[in-house]
């Protein structure tokens, strides 16, 4: 299919997608230029099948996932835009505060354990997305020849209770990505409501590299679960090669106050994390968001290291009056906050108060089933070594 | 409609077991950007020029901000060719970020200027508006008695 529009297309509450491919394996498919628009459920899936193209697609306010692979082989995504791929109409439940699961691009993400092989997915743009621009495994730790997935774009991206990540990756459950090491590569992110790149599953070593991080109110962090080899000493989240830039030009509450605003602090990076357990890439718990609040134990163990960060344009408050902070503890760990190894890290064009904000301990820590009687002190224990 | 015991089809569908060929006329683009920041009640934005916009088509314009709903759709009343200037009926429900240059040399190589992608084509599959159960294009193989793939 070339150049067709379809719209009013799928089922809701259904896996129905618009254009739905499944169980195709025979034959290639090629779905190029088209048009999805104003549909009532998804707007592609494509699961159990293999040899499917779809480059240069247009989709447009689906519900609540542009698109999904699912147990897929040989599927290419390609130049591909999601524009504001919003919620169901029921998509959180203030009762039993159970979320949806959604994002623009759900990559073998959708089922647990998910195992793909030889997915393409490149040069696509999630313009607006309730929870996720994309969710997506993560590559082989090293191999920037990758193509799973690369020179991405998420922007936009927001959503009920405390969701918005331009990319959540998760180690592939296809590979040994757990035991050894897992990294995500060459993507951006701008104005996402959380990180605009994430990660906080099991592993020993997780890596960002080469990546574009603008105006996110969370910037961009690593997290990991590790419990059985806490004290490793391999343990390690590892940041390289990131321009984290502070406030954009695009406004945060324009004059006709339509927008939904975000008058809030931002922050350049939150600190790396080790905790008994992580999260999953669709988390489905109101209790469990932000994606990085902690919910385990801390470990004791991990070390974070930064390799030729770049953070550049943040002054001293935001648009708003509210705080720029480049680096900043985080709300939702009062155990332990590894030691951050900076090595050529440069500042360009910061004003001298944004650089660092150390949260107090919060007060509602001191409970005895959290801290005791006293708050957690890691807030008060944080190395940056530059 | 089920094709086997693994898939269901459903029903409202246009259901593909072999090949199906659809070309659509091409157009010019697949989105370009707002060379100028649009707000709320605007009837006007520009686009880049010679993009071949016809009056009726119908344009998308993504959100900049943090918000993922604010987007716009619009149906064309005029375009500029020289220009890039694209007239609407309806007012823009938002503000959308644009820039007459691409903001790669401030961003790393990033253009944050808002997507304007084209929804419109000549060849249209239309499901209807009931009970939020339109229509499929599903494609999967069927397997034949004598275990022939099709």
């Amino acid at each position: 299919m070339d150049n067709v529009e379809i719209y009013n297309a799928s089922q809701a509450n259904t896996e129905k997608a618009a254009i739905r491919i499944q169980g195709a394996t025979g034959k290639s498919h090629s779905i190029t230029n088209c048009a999805i628009h104003n549909g009532w459920a998804w707007g592609v899936n494509i699961a159990s099948s293999s040899n499917v193209l779809m480059k240069d697609n247009v989709v447009f306010r689906m519900k609540p996932f542009s698109f999904v692979v699912q147990t897929s082989r040989n599927i290419t995504l390609d130049s591909n835009i999601a524009i504001s791929t919003v919620p169901r109409e029921k998509d959180y439940d203030k009762i039993t505060k159970i979320v949806d699961k959604e994002a623009a691009f759900a990559i073998c993400s959708k089922k647990d354990n998910d195992r793909c092989s030889d997915i393409s997915v490149v040069n696509n743009i999630a313009a607006g997305a309730t929870y996720a621009g994309f969710i997506v495994p993560a590559h082989d730790c090293g191999d920037y020849e990758q193509k799973l997935f690369r020179d991405n774009i998420a922007h936009s991206v927001w959503g009920e209770p405390s969701l918005g990540l331009g990319a959540f990756f998760f180690p592939d459950p296809a590979k040994n990505h757990i035991t050894t090491c897992y990294e995500a590569s060459r993507f951006t992110a701008y104005k996402c409501m959380e990180q605009g790149a994430f990660m906080f599953m099991d592993g020993i070593q997780a890596k960002l590299t080469n990546m574009t991080m603008i105006d996110n109110r969370h910037g961009v962090g690593i997290q990991l679960a590790q419990k059985e080899n806490e004290y490793s000493e391999k343990i390690l989240m590892e940041y390289n090669d990131i321009i984290v830039y502070g406030d954009s030009e695009i406004l945060d509450c324009p004059a006709d106050k339509n927008d939904k605003c975000t008058k809030q602090n931002k922050v350049g990076v939150i600190p790396g994390a080790v905790a008994h357990g992580g999260k999953d890439p669709h988390i489905t718990g109101a209790s469990a968001l932000p994606p990085y609040k902690i919910k385990k134990d801390g470990s004791w163990g991990g070390k974070t290291v930064w390799n030729r960060m770049t953070f550049k344009d943040f002054k001293a408050t935001t648009p708003l009056g509210l705080k720029n902070s480049i680096i900043s503890t985080s709300k939702y760990q009062p155990d332990y906050t590894p030691t951050v190894t900076a090595k050529d890290t440069r500042f360009i064009n910061v004003h001298e108060d944004s650089v660092a904000y150390i949260r107090p301990p919060e007060p509602g820590w001191a409970n005895v089933k959290d801290c005791g009687d006293f708050p957690c002190t890691a807030p008060y224990n944080v190395l940056f070594k530059f | 409609m089920v094709y086997d015991n693994a898939i269901e089809a459903g029903n409202k569908l246009i259901a593909n077991v072999g090949t199906v060929s659809m070309y659509g006329k091409q157009r010019k683009f697949k989105f370009t950007r707002l060379t100028q920041s649009v707000n709320k009640g605007d009837k006007e934005f520009f686009v880049a020029p010679n993009l071949g916009i016809q009056t009726q088509d119908v344009l998308a314009i993504a959100p900049t901000g943090y918000f993922f709903e604010a987007s716009d759709e619009v149906v064309v009343e005029s375009y500029d060719e020289t220009t890039g200037k694209v007239t609407t009926l309806k007012g823009l429900d938002t503000y959308h970020f644009g820039s007459p240059a691409d903001t790669g040399s401030k961003y790393n190589g990033v253009d944050i200027r808002a997507e304007v992608a084209l929804l419109s084509r000549s060849i249209k599959i239309v499901g209807e508006d009931i009970e939020s159960w339109g229509a499929q294009i599903v494609t999967s193989d069927t397997v034949e008695s004598d275990l022939t793939v099709r």
